[in-house]
């Protein structure tokens, strides 16, 4: 034997005939006789015996069993035993230690709604009731530009809580101390804000509109829906007050929608159908991490999950063939990581991108951990980031220390998945939250599947709206 | 090759790769809301907060991913392009510095 099959996943569905090549993330479309090559040479191939048993097996020509060898080789799907699994030079692969390019401020650790799910305890991250002082942020800000590297040209600030809204003044000093600095360093940067949308006023419209703020306003449900899990402390709903104070916002048409989905608001296509007809431009779904049966998914929750999403990735793919847009976004982010064959150690930027900065000065992996000791990787009143401290959370929660995710073909995509939520289940944010794992599986392989469809059917869309100059490369 | 088409941008680069070094995965990007823009390029693979989507670090002006493209790697990508409604055929101009 001197030729093995790699790790690959045969996706077939809508008549089409995949092969994932699960080291690189590569994407495959093969004919039937392709696939049947690569099934037979799953337990070996020896290639001095001209082929001939793969022929015999598989009933093709011997020039055509050569021919398909030959491009399987090259495509690296069939390889020597001992470059099986071999990721190569298309791992993604951080560069460590580079600066912080994304910091998400918290500028109120408070909130005026009342969702008993709230990973952040209402906005209080196992603290008091807080808000941001205006010297604070500052701090935090010059702190961004003054570690980001020469080249990053762009940087991100989200204003985040609790609800951020309640802390107007320091959101806009903070913006505009920004601005000054990017002017000064020739450097741009970007706002963005998670509201709950309760506090939007004109005034807010038009501050948010003159910084260019990328809004995301989070709802999870139409109308009793949204406000039996969103209430305000007073038990009173919010959803009609939420869509009426935030129409100007909608009426700007970049508003996005943020859905977290719990056993008790299931019914995603209606929220999601709903919320793109109310004017938000994108809408996505999240299941809660609330460690409480009340509102956690179980596994039939998660069946029922996959069967809305899949009615709304339909479409999507039906608005993609026509080259229109279905802001959809759990699906669309699926497709675009499939389509650039993401392959990562990490499954977000929380410390290598990205930090978040609480009220107090400590300086958190991501802002779901604020609040947790083990995973403060500095204080802004004391230099800001540890990179020692930082470096070693970062070896800590890497997707290469995980035998629990050893064996699944979607690692490279998953990377382990959110950080907190393991920490939250598992006590430790490096070991792997198993029961979310079937169902990711069943979704990235939905993603894959609709990815090729679009592929097949209208390859332009992907030119167009997925990654713009992609076709005229090929 | 006509039984195996690569499809995704790794699958061309390994195709690519016997015969020329290809940085298959620095490509102009673009983003929805919730999957900002810079996670490929010389930012690296990261985007802030892919899971949950608590965060939405997105270029300002995004409707929609298909109008942010990677201006971290690609810093004078509109150059060609004055209007982008009339002159948008010729953004097919990313230079390819494989």
């Amino acid at each position: 034997m001197n030729l093995v099959a790699d790790e690959v996943v045969p996706i077939q569905g809508n008549g089409l005939s995949h092969v994932f090549h699960v080291p690189t993330s590569s994407l495959y479309a093969v004919d039937s006789e392709s696939l049947s090559v690569l099934e037979n040479a799953k337990g070996g191939l020896n290639t001095e015996d001209g082929l001939s048993h793969l022929a015999k097996q598989t009933g093709l020509d011997a020039s055509d069993v050569q021919e398909i060898v030959d491009d399987l080789v090259k495509l690296r799907l069939l390889v020597p035993p001992d470059e099986v699994g071999a990721r190569g030079p298309l791992a993604d692969r951080p560069e460590m230690g580079r600066g912080m390019g994304n910091l998400v401020l918290h500028v109120a650790h408070t909130c005026n709604l009342g969702c008993g799910y709230c990973y952040a305890e209402q906005g209080l991250y196992k603290g008091k009731a807080t808000l941001m002082s205006e010297e604070r942020a500052h701090q935090y800000v010059d702190w961004l530009f003054e570690q980001s590297d020469p080249e990053t040209k762009q940087l991100g600030i989200t204003f985040f809580g609790g609800e951020p809204l309640l802390n107007m003044k320091v959101m806009q000093s903070a913006a505009d101390r920004a601005q000054k600095k990017a002017a000064e360093t020739n450097k741009s940067v970007r706002f963005s804000v998670t509201t709950n949308g309760t506090l939007v006023t004109p005034e807010i419209v038009d501050f948010l509109a003159a910084i260019d703020c990328v809004v995301t306003v989070s709802l999870d449900g139409i109308g009793k829906a949204n406000d039996r899990l969103r209430p305000f402390h007073s038990g009173r709903g919010s959803y009609d007050l939420v869509l009426d104070r935030i129409q100007p916002l909608l009426e700007r048409g970049k508003v996005a929608a943020r859905v977290t989905v719990t056993r008790q608001n299931l019914d995603v296509v209606e929220t999601v159908t709903t919320l793109l007809d109310r004017g938000f431009a994108e809408v996505g779904c999240s299941p809660v991490d609330a460690k409480n049966p009340a509102y956690d998914l179980k596994g039939e929750d998660y069946e029922s999950l996959l069967e809305g999403f899949g009615v709304l990735t339909r479409r999507y793919i039906d608005a993609a063939v026509q080259g229109r847009k279905y802001g959809f976004s759990n699906i669309a982010n699926i497709v675009k990581a499939v389509h650039q064959g993401h392959n990562k150690d990490y499954p977000c930027g929380a410390g290598l991108q990205m930090v978040a900065g609480a009220p107090n000065g400590e300086m958190s992996l991501c802002h779901r951990f604020v609040g947790e000791p083990d995973y403060v990787l500095g204080d802004i009143n004391k230099g800001g980031i540890d990179g020692h401290r930082r470096l070693q959370v970062l070896e800590d929660i890497q997707l290469a220390e995980r035998s629990d995710c050893s064996s699944c073909w979607a690692r490279y995509i998953c990377s382990g998945g959110c950080h907190h939520v393991n920490f939250l289940f598992e006590g430790d944010p490096s070991r792997t939250y198993l029961t979310h794992c079937d169902y990711l599986r069943d979704w990235y392989q939905m993603g894959v599947e609709t990815y090729a469809e679009i592929m097949a059917r209208n390859p332009e869309f992907v030119g167009e709206f997925i990654d713009p100059g992609f076709l005229c490369r090929q | 090759m006509s039984r195996i088409k690569p499809l995704n941008v790794k699958a061309r680069a390994v195709e690519a790769s016997s015969n020329r070094d290809v940085r298959g995965y620095a490509f102009g990007d673009c983003c929805a809301s919730f999957a900002p823009g810079w996670e490929v390029g010389t930012q690296d693979n990261a985007d802030p907060c892919p899971w949950k989507s608590d965060l939405s670090l997105c270029w300002g002006t995004c409707y929609w991913m298909g109008q942010v493209p990677d201006y971290i790697s690609y810093g004078d990508w509109l150059d060609t392009c004055g209007n982008i409604q009339n002159d948008w055929r010729n953004l097919c101009t990313i230079p390819d510095n494989g």
